[in-house]
């Protein structure tokens, strides 16, 4: 799960950095999206050159590693104004009954 | 049972810092185990030496290390996140020809492996950060 930022600080990056190393060791992962990290999912990102690496790009590599595509927590989408239709079809909204399911899923749950 | 903790956020001024290491002291007070505490992002700057915390603020990288010494505690420091804030053990300093390396006793530098090592070992991953 991350819920920071995508530029604000290096969160977002260290959580696909942990997700795609627990792809490369082929265990099952799903990315969730929810408070502010929602917005590493919007598209058409432009970080600036001193930023680091591009989350979006980030993001596209997830299939490399056998990581499905990740999960936005409706509800923070709802309360940034965010439109889901505009983060593509690559992005799966989640209420909270399949934001529960997914946790209840799952071995193990990393917060970053 | 055993656990492993996984901590984001730096020692000083973050109530989840406190909190992760309270959670191992007590889960160890209970009888269970702890196997792993995984710092990444700022939480790796628990493995610097030189913190000086005030007189009447928990030294927390102090409190982790004696932990780990008395109880087999693994304490691992995410070598990317180490490297972006300046926490080197000796062999990363003089690869990368640094003046100084600044490692705490007590903990190591790891890679993103020993996390999912961490997650395969353990029956329960607790995060803490804010």
């Amino acid at each position: 799960m991350c819920s920071a930022a995508p530029y604000a600080d290096s969160r977002v990056r260290e959580a696909l950095d942990v997700a795609l190393a627990f792809g490369a060791f082929e265990q099952r992962v799903t990315l969730l999206f929810s408070g502010d990290g929602v917005l590493a999912l919007l598209p058409r990102q432009a970080p600036a050159a001193d930023s680091g690496r591009s989350v979006e790009r980030l993001l596209g590599t997830l299939p490399d590693y056998g990581i499905e595509a990740p999960w936005a927590d409706a509800a923070a989408l709802a309360r940034r104004g965010i439109d889901a239709t505009s983060l593509g079809p690559a992005v799966r909204l989640a209420d909270e009954p399949t934001i529960r399911g997914l946790l209840a899923a799952h071995d193990v749950v990393l917060t970053l | 049972m055993i656990f492993s903790l996984l901590v984001h956020s730096p020692p000083v001024a973050r109530p989840a810092s406190r909190s992760a290491y309270q959670f191992a002291r007590t889960a160890i007070d209970a009888g269970h185990s702890v196997y792993r505490v995984f710092f990444i992002g700022d939480g790796v700057l628990h493995g610097t030496p030189l913190n000086q915390p005030a007189g009447n603020e928990a030294d927390l990288p102090a409190l982790w290390r004696e932990l780990a010494a008395a109880h087999r505690v693994d304490l691992a420091l995410c070598i990317s996140s180490a490297l972006r804030r300046g926490v080197l053990d000796s062999a990363e300093a003089t690869r990368r020809r640094l003046p100084a390396s600044n490692l705490r006793e007590g903990f190591a530098i790891a890679g993103l492996g020993q996390l999912v090592d961490a997650t395969l070992k353990s029956d329960r991953v607790v995060s803490f950060g804010d």
